[in-house]
């Protein structure tokens, strides 16, 4: 490697003890490492060695329980391996998970600070970031509240939003970008795709392949502690796919993985203003019209979907392709979808729109990648069903056997 | 965003970047970050640190002076135990951070700081609890008529020997009980112990003369035996004592401390 690189491991083991934890009074006697390999052990990692290049994305999969966040700690200097040397150089900053040491009790203010010291960052850019932070996370109004009466999301936020403020020069993300809602995920992959790009060095685990595949320039693929795989996306995933039948990427026949590779363009350039189901409550087989209004920012490539499903989520239709020419001109316009008959039984059902970039049919269910989501609330009105589900309009007929059909 | 360019130079992942003084400010942090959410529920806040010692002082007052005939050794015996406990409460402060690791894994095992930051938060969180304790043995002696003297000014010194030791034995009970889970359990006893072979409620005076190198040897009594001195009997402290203890107290936190940090990898798989 021509540049020193950001992170080196050099042949690293880690060891933990299995079973019920025993008292372990030798290990307050300084100076013997390897200690743990006399009882029966479990190995996370097994003779792992890489070395990371300054500004280079690697990506880390596998099965739970390979390694995969055990590596993202020994990098953090949270835990020590049991063998081998691990160098960074550097400052590292780590999203291994979101709202560490927040207190429940404290408002936010409180705990930005607290994160801020937590974290390592000097009081002066601290107060520099602040405003930003805050911003990002999108908590103006509730700086002064109890973070215990935050949402889930809000929460989230604001944590990624500390964490992401140190300057460094490695980025460790442990699979943090699939909390929260789709904004969210839109926002912080972005701000870590920006990090990237500014030179930052990044280290992401995760299970979503499609993130994977579309950040890092480099996968590694772990089984049992082991590198199976040291090489491009394609190769890792394949191989990794290949060995396991569930997976979370469409193996769409016939195509290469360098397919599903799309280019990161999350920028703001589409937004879907509004949408509605007209009218929001129908019976069953009554016309439906959705109506979303888009504008378009910037002129971009993509297409623009529908998708219809439960409030379970279970799925009914999938990505209806709707017109996609107008997202190549800058302005605001008024989408309608028209659905004749809606073949649905009662319950409440979501019409989902999404522009998603051009040649993205392949993400997944959720949309991460998408430019812009929205979704439009229906109650179908009528007989009582104990769940939501199509309606076939099916007619029936009786008549004794050996007479075929009805008279 | 990134500091390429800067002196980016190969380091084990171990060896820590934190300055000394961000250290310290995690430590103020902790501390403050444990008074706030400490208060913040209660609608009595503050008064409770008040309200709980007050309790303590009347039931044992009544049960020393009027059952077991207690006498404060030229002090009123209320004034007497309100200057022995603001010394024995800040040192069981002490002893309560043993299970500071466990009881906090979740941030152990999430982000690195040097691990000492924790029970030494706990023992600057305290700090208030013996400040009340101290005011309050000025005002309960201004009630029984005594003026504080001015030897006081020698009070610094003197808490800096409760300081420090109450420091070193924090980082010491809180890294054993970390590999030793059964010590969360005998500390209990040993606070049992500790307190009723200390002269707090009783005075040091009352002590037959065969146990009488308890006086000398254990930091507790020989801190409140001072606390009382300085402030209100008008005494200067037995310096050579006082400088004994100050150097035996910090040798022992700066143990402790690089005891912790020799082993302190080992913590986060064991929490």
């Amino acid at each position: 490697m021509a540049q020193e690189p950001v992170a080196v491991f050099d042949h690293v083991t880690k060891e933990y003890r299995l079973g019920q934890e025993r008292t372990n009074a030798r290990a307050l006697i300084p100076g013997r490492r390897g200690e743990v390999g006399e009882a029966s052990t479990f190995r996370a990692l097994d003779d792992v060695s890489f070395e990371l290049g300054p500004g280079e994305s690697l990506g880390i999969i596998g099965h739970n329980g390979a390694g995969k966040s055990t590596i993202l700690r020994v990098l953090a200097g949270i835990v020590e391996p049991t063998r081998g040397r691990v160098l960074v150089g550097g400052r590292i900053a780590s999203l291994i998970e979101l709202g560490v040491g927040f207190d429940p009790e404290l408002t936010g203010r409180e705990n930005v600070f607290f994160a801020g010291d937590l974290l390592g960052m000097s009081k002066a850019e601290l107060r520099r970031k602040y405003d930003e932070i805050v911003q990002f996370a999108g908590v103006e109004d509730f700086l002064d509240m109890p973070v215990k009466r935050y949402s889930t999301g809000m929460r989230a936020r604001l944590g990624f939003a500390v964490a992401t403020a140190v300057e460094s020069d490695l980025l460790l993300v442990d699979e943090v970008l699939s909390v929260g809602d789709f904004d969210f995920q839109r926002r912080s992959l972005e701000r870590v795709h920006a990090m990237h790009q500014a030179g930052a060095a990044l280290v992401l685990v995760s299970h979503s392949l499609w993130m994977v595949n579309s950040i890092c320039e480099r996968v590694i693929l772990l089984d049992h502690g082991r590198i199976e795989v040291d090489g491009t996306p394609a190769d890792a995933i394949s191989k990794y796919i290949g060995e396991e039948p569930r997976t979370e990427m469409d193996p769409e026949v016939g195509a290469t993985f360098e397919d599903f590779r799309v280019p990161l363009q999350l920028k703001g350039k589409v937004h879907i203003d509004s949408i509605q189901a007209l009218p929001d409550v129908i019976r069953s087989g009554d016309p439906v019209t959705i109506r979303a209004t888009v504008t378009v920012v910037d002129p971009c490539p993509g297409v623009i979907v529908m998708s219809l499903f439960t409030s379970e989520r279970a799925v009914f239709a999938e990505r209806e392709l709707g017109p996609s020419d107008f997202l190549s001109t800058p302005g605001t316009y008024v989408v309608e979808a028209v659905v004749p008959a809606v073949p649905l039984a009662t319950g409440r059902f979501q019409f989902r729109i999404a522009v998603l970039p051009e040649d993205d049919r392949h993400y997944d269910q959720e949309f991460p990648a998408a430019l812009a989501v929205a979704n439009a609330e229906l109650k179908i009105d009528g007989e009582p069903l104990a769940r939501p589900g199509l309606k076939l309009g099916t007619s029936w007929s009786v008549s004794p056997q050996g007479e075929s059909g009805p008279a | 965003m990134a500091m390429t360019g800067t002196s980016r130079v190969l380091r084990p992942a171990l060896r820590r970047t934190r300055s000394g003084r961000a250290e310290l400010r995690l430590v103020l942090s902790f501390a403050r970050r444990e008074l706030h959410s400490r208060y913040r529920q209660s609608a009595l806040t503050v008064v409770w640190s008040v309200l709980q010692p007050v309790a303590l002082v009347v039931v044992y007052g009544v049960v020393f002076s009027q059952i077991l005939n207690v006498q404060g050794d030229g002090l009123p015996y209320l004034t007497f135990v309100v200057a022995g406990l603001a010394a024995w409460r800040y040192f069981q402060a002490g002893l309560q951070q043993a299970t500071c690791f466990i009881d906090r894994s979740d941030t152990l095992s999430k982000v690195y700081f040097r691990r000492e930051v924790m029970p030494l938060s706990g023992c600057v969180a305290a700090l208030v609890d013996l400040s009340i304790g101290i005011v309050a043995m000025v005002v309960v002696g201004l009630i029984q008529g005594v003026t504080p003297t001015y030897t006081i000014v020698a009070l610094p010194v003197v808490l800096a020997v409760l300081l420090l030791y109450t420091g070193a034995v924090a980082v010491v009970v809180a890294t054993v009980t970390v590999f030793i889970r059964d010590l969360a359990h005998a500390l209990p006893t040993v606070n049992q112990v500790l307190f009723l072979g200390s002269p707090v409620m009783y005075p040091e005076s009352q002590i037959p003369e065969h146990l009488a190198f308890l006086g000398t040897v254990n930091p507790v009594a020989v801190v409140a035996e001072s606390i009382r001195d300085v402030a209100l009997r008008g005494i200067w402290p037995r310096w050579e004592l006082i400088g004994l203890h100050l150097a035996i107290g910090g040798a022992l936190l700066v143990a402790a401390i690089l005891h912790l940090r020799s082993i302190e990898d080992r913590i986060v798989d064991v929490v």
